[in-house]
């Protein structure tokens, strides 16, 4: 989790759904979920969504009720993948991913959606000018414009740091980098953002 | 680059309060999930199990027709002889057998053991007849014609459960659950191993074709010749009352007689290994541990092929590894750990788990446990259970299988563990029950190294830590019961397969992060990718 950056506290009474479980007792859950264990996967559940519905809040630039849509697909996209959930990550960190890939859907036009799972495995989508439809599409502060603008690898990890308060090594996790390579995205990130502000003084 | 700078974007970009999520979305997102996650999975666990139905169907079938057309013909033929084997034998089986002390006499009570006088046979039986004489006269068992007689009947058992259409299943637990074994320790050892002969003759030889009539079938259950044996071999010593002990011969090969009960999920589940605690409340388990079967399994999945299923010991391969267990206090020769729950399960009928892990005191001076400065803790060291039939329905030692626990007890050195994995069915849902019933009592005897006095250690089991579900269990149990599952895949034996072995390397994997720096677990994580890759 954040800690050198001093950590943005939820509305939720400081509590934060994202570190709330420890590793294994997340990962026992979890392998109780897929096991078919319907308590287990509601525990999950609820410790968790809050986080999703959190980072999807602020990648919408506060439209609580697409947020709250998008979280719903959100677990969707999960429960129907959940097996292939590797468990080399923070589930959390995982279903960031999902919510993400899923808000980026969401942005695009209809011709352009993505499967998510082919985000999950790595491969960048090729298709050009996210950030254009991004931008052209969401309104809000000019910061969060900005950061929608970046390139996608800069991009997703922005928003995994600050909006989805995951720290730099569970976001080398999941991009499977290492952290040194996440912290050099975050420098070249702020250059980006920097630059942008400078140059377009809105 | 400018630090303040981009500490200060840095606040920018921390987001500011979000308001809590919609008082719905929770609602909406449980009902979002889906009512089988784990379908896809389970679908492969059992990959033949109506193919093995039909076969013990169509195996009914053919004994049926087979009894109606032979057994009125055995019965006109050998009614004279069971009617003189009846009236030979009247003595009544009921009272617990007792066990005479291994030590010379100095006998020691079962430590706040309630006196069990369950009834001998299963309530599924027919209620017990005077066992033959043939059996209590059985003081040399080994001789074939009894053998064959016990065979005999054993057989006949089976054919009566087909005939009263039960399932074929309930016969062949009765013929495996059949060879009790009493604890009688080293003074009365012959008697022992002649019986636990005769048990195991029984157990080949139940395929000979019914000899004798149906008719004395259903007067006399097949536990009258074991039990009968057990009450002459006891006769003579002194009574201390003392619960059964179950059968020291675990049942014959599963692959040998493919046995099934079919469950509400429509799994198969071979039957075999479940011992009634009703019957047998007391199960002796092994002290001493080897760790060879780890070695060959390992080999040969290096080489590229499964090991031969009888070079694998499941109870090798938990005893391979080390599961923290504490080490006694000063002053103790032993500390018995007690590590319970419950083991993923999708059926109804719930498996609860209890791994009871005995590690003995720590020599002062390092050294070779084998080697001759390696210190002998105890001697004529034995270990047993008695469950609590009230709180226990059925149990199975997990391994041992063909194979006998050391009857005389084993001499145990400085520093060793060893862990004995029971499967547990309980008579009901474990939160209807008392949290502090106990679900059984461990019983450690030994003498000293010195060869003098018995002592004991005795600890209970209380309900309450076999209840979590697995998800709650301690990684060390869970770790256990996975190797005990891929063991018993490797062998193609034991009781149920309640996970697919893609299921059970997943969370092995998982396992790993609660044995950091393990090698033994790192190995079998991979052990368990390949041998996923052999029997899925």
């Amino acid at each position: 989790m954040i800690v050198t950056h001093g950590s943005p506290a939820l509305a939720t009474d400081g509590f934060n759904p994202m570190t709330a479980r420890s590793f294994d007792n997340e990962r026992a859950l979890l392998d109780a979920a897929r096991l078919g264990d319907r308590e287990a996967a509601e525990q999950l559940l609820e410790e968790s969504y809050r986080g999703v519905y959190a980072a999807l809040f602020r990648l919408c630039g506060g439209n609580a009720d697409l947020a709250g849509d998008l979280t719903q697909d959100s677990f969707q996209k999960a429960w129907q993948s959940i097996h292939r959930f590797d468990g080399r990550s923070k589930f959390s960190t995982w279903l960031y991913r999902i919510a993400y890939t899923t808000f980026l859907n969401h942005v695009r036009t209809p011709p352009r959606t993505v499967e998510w799972d082919e985000q999950m495995n790595g491969a960048r989508d090729p298709r050009p000018a996210v950030e254009e439809t991004l931008a052209a599409r969401q309104g809000g502060d000019e910061l969060r414009v900005a950061v929608l603008r970046l390139p996608e690898d800069l991009r997703f990890t922005i928003t995994a740091h600050f909006w989805a308060e995951l720290s730099i090594n569970e976001i080398a996790e999941i991009e499977n980098v290492t952290s040194v390579a996440i912290r050099k995205r975050l420098r070249k990130a702020y250059l980006l953002l920097e630059s942008i502000g400078k140059r377009d003084p809105s | 680059m400018n630090d303040e700078t981009h500490s200060d974007l840095r606040r920018r970009l921390a987001p500011g309060p979000t308001p809590p999520p919609p008082a719905d979305l929770l609602a909406r997102l449980k009902r979002d999930i889906p009512s089988h996650l784990a379908a896809a999975p389970v679908a492969a666990v059992e990959p033949g199990p109506s193919r093995q139905s039909l076969w013990a169907i169509a195996a009914s079938l053919i004994l049926l027709v087979n009894l109606a057309y032979f057994g009125p013909r055995f019965l006109m033929r050998d009614y004279r002889f069971s009617t003189a084997s009846e009236a030979e034998s009247a003595q009544p089986a009921v009272e617990p057998a007792s066990f005479p002390d291994g030590f010379g006499g100095s006998r020691t009570s079962f430590p706040a053991d309630p006196p069990h006088s369950a009834p001998p046979f299963p309530p599924a039986m027919a209620p017990p007849p005077p066992p033959p004489s043939i059996a209590v006269k059985n003081t040399n068992p080994s001789r074939s014609d009894d053998a064959g007689s016990t065979a005999s009947n054993l057989s006949d058992a089976a054919a009566e459960e087909q005939q009263i259409a039960t399932t074929e299943s309930d016969a062949a637990l009765t013929i495996g659950d059949e060879a009790p074994s009493f604890d009688l320790g080293s003074a009365a050892d012959p008697n022992v191993r002649a019986q636990e002969a005769s048990a195991k003759s029984a157990g080949p030889t139940a395929e000979v074709r019914p000899r004798l009539s149906t008719a004395q079938a259903a007067t006399r259950p097949s536990a009258g010749d074991a039990r009968a044996e057990a009450i002459t071999i006891t006769a003579s010593a002194p009574a201390v009352p003392s619960p059964p002990v179950a059968p020291g011969l675990p049942p014959p090969d599963e692959e040998a007689s493919p046995i099934v009960r079919p469950q509400r999920s429509g799994f198969a589940v071979p039957a075999r290994g479940f011992v009634d605690a009703s019957r047998f409340p007391t199960s002796r388990f092994g002290l001493s541990s080897n760790a060879g079967s780890f070695r060959i399994l390992e080999e040969a999945l290096r080489s590229g092929h499964l090991p031969d299923r009888d070079s694998i010991r499941v109870e090798e391969l938990i005893n391979h590894f080390d599961f923290g267990d504490a080490a006694p206090q000063s002053g103790s020769d032993f500390a018995i750990a007690i590590d319970g729950g419950t083991a993923p399960n999708l059926t109804r009928n719930a498996i609860h788990l209890v791994r009871i892990g005995v590690r003995a005191r720590e020599s002062k001076s390092p050294g070779n446990n084998l080697s001759r400065d390696g210190r002998v803790v105890a001697k004529d060291a034995r270990g047993q259970v008695t469950f609590n039939p009230d709180v226990v329905a059925q149990y199975r030692l997990v391994g041992y299988e063909g194979r006998e626990i050391q009857q005389a007890g084993v001499t145990i050195y400085s520093g060793h563990a060893v862990s004995a994995l029971y499967e547990l069915r309980l008579k009901r849902a474990p939160q209807s029950m008392n949290p502090n019933a106990s679900v059984g009592k461990i019983l450690l005897r030994y003498r000293d190294a010195d060869g003098l006095g018995e002592k004991l250690v005795a600890r209970s089991i209380e309900l309450s830590s076999v209840a979590p579900a697995w998800r709650d269990s301690s990684p060390a149990l869970r770790l256990a019961w996975l190797i005990a599952q891929l063991g018993e895949a490797v062998k193609r034996s034991g009781s149920q397969r309640l996970l697919p072995t893609s299921e059970l390397a997943l969370q092995i994997d998982a396992l790993r992060r609660s044995f950091p720096g393990d090698r033994a677990v790192e190995d079998l994580a991979q052990m368990a990718e390949r041998i996923a890759g052999f029997r899925p």
